[in-house]
């Protein structure tokens, strides 16, 4: 995983209110700002944007994703679904793909916003 | 992020459009093939506003949401919206049609093995429960949530912990696809949760991939769509984070994984039907997934372990 970098100056930082729900103690303070962070698998590499907002995380969006879609062949598979492999598809149903960089990704940014 | 993009072979009919966002513990992207670009079309926010709003509403991590509240409020009827009686209503049928397999109750064991947190932030966020509840909590099941349509109430009968994860992305899903009514194509994927919608840019029926159970960046089949949403649920995506041949579906009837299966898709008119049944065949195994899937008219792929692939008689007028 890449090392994040803040893409814009935290907003003045909120002096510091540990708001604990239920006593978790995970509960970090976070200052207020949009931070980025990105991760990279073996399939390829995401890039957030991380907003918080009252020491919340208001919003993620993405803001690259560099998501590669090899299609393998697969051979020797017992089955009838497999009459023909079709090397596009528009979407995957069941993909998970980029989930783990993109875990990285948000906590590789979240890591800048703590307080 | 945005994207744009024309379709293949430089003779698209359509432009595509794309956007990522991050709800309920997902990546939901929605694509939009029409004439114009749709980066600032307002129906491609609503889509993602329904997912936030369904989050709001049905999540078992948020401490705010309306669930969480539901769920603090056991031995009395509450009355809730009607996004999240819809939601707990549907789940509930199919816990009764599956007997148990299918139980929106499973919370409190989900949290018990490991999975007490957002998966993506890692945030632990799940309620705490007392020591003298929790012998009730872990004996509780479907049947211990009464819903009534007359008054549209909800009523656990004793301290539980729902989970509407193999419900709610889906609703949202549909509800987003609602938002995106009229657009000459869209498809919306929600974590694996997928709903298509017209043609793709190449004004063709949209290619569904379905994840290979072994090779991740590899498709065992592709589908091909429209108006219609895939799910797949494996056993390959989640693992719990305390008990690492522990993965996120759990058969409530026993509290362990359920490990006859390592994938299940369903397909059908609509996501939360379709990751529900999905989930449901997960859970019940070949034999019974498939036959839970022919008496409700859907159509599904079932993989076991040693890859053999079941199928319902119709699954294959889908497949490319």
């Amino acid at each position: 995983m890449q090392p994040a970098s803040p893409t814009k100056t935290p907003t003045q930082a909120q002096s510091a209110a540990p708001k604990s729900e239920g006593g978790v103690s995970a509960t970090a303070a976070y200052k207020d700002g949009t931070y980025s962070g990105s991760g990279t698998n073996r399939f390829g590499t995401v890039e957030v944007a991380v907003t918080i907002k009252n020491n919340k995380i208001a919003s993620v969006e993405i803001t690259r994703c560099a998501t590669r879609y090899p299609q393998r062949v697969i051979d020797k598979l017992p089955s009838q679904v497999l009459e023909k492999q079709s090397g596009e598809v528009d979407v995957v149903s069941g993909a998970t793909r980029s989930t783990e960089d993109f875990q990285n990704a948000v906590r590789a940014a979240l890591a800048k916003a703590k307080a | 992020m945005s994207s744009e993009g024309s379709g293949m072979n430089g003779e698209a009919r359509y432009r595509l459009t794309t956007r990522h966002k991050r709800f309920m513990d997902t990546i939901v992207t929605i694509h939009i093939a029409d004439a114009e670009s749709s980066a600032n079309d307002p129906r491609m926010e609503q889509a993602f506003e329904a997912f936030a709003h369904v989050e709001r509403v049905c999540s078992r991590f948020r401490p705010d949401s309306e669930l969480r509240r539901l769920c603090d409020r056991a031995g009395q009827p509450v009355v809730v919206s009607g996004l999240l009686f819809e939601a707990v209503r549907f789940a509930i049928l199919l816990a009764r049609e599956t007997d148990g397999a299918f139980d929106p109750t499973i919370g409190r064991l989900m949290q018990e093995v490991g999975f007490d947190r957002e998966y993506i932030s890692g945030e632990r966020t799940a309620p705490a429960i007392a020591e003298d509840e929790a012998d009730s909590v872990s004996i509780a099941n479907w049947k211990d949530v009464i819903v009534r349509e007359t008054d549209r109430t909800i009523t656990l009968k004793r301290p539980l912990v729902l989970d509407l994860g193999a419900v709610a992305k889906g609703l949202a899903v549909d509800l987003a696809a609602l938002s995106l009514r009229g657009l000459p194509g869209f498809a919306i994927d929600a974590g694996g949760d997928v709903f298509v919608s017209g043609l793709n840019a190449d004004g063709e029926p949209w290619r569904v991939g379905i994840r290979h159970p072994l090779q991740p960046d590899g498709n065992i089949a592709v589908l091909r769509l429209t108006d219609a949403a895939v799910c797949t649920s494996g056993g390959y995506e989640r693992i719990s984070r305390t008990q690492s041949e522990t993965h996120h579906l759990l058969d409530p009837r026993t509290g362990r994984t359920a490990n006859t299966l390592i994938s299940s898709t369903v397909v059908a008119p609509y996501a939360m039907t379709a990751d529900a049944y999905a989930t449901a065949a997960f859970i019940l195994g070949h034999s019974e997934g498939i036959a839970l899937l022919e008496e409700t008219g859907l159509d599904g792929m079932l993989i076991a372990p040693d890859m053999t692939i079941y199928t319902t008689s119709n699954f294959k007028r889908d497949v490319l």
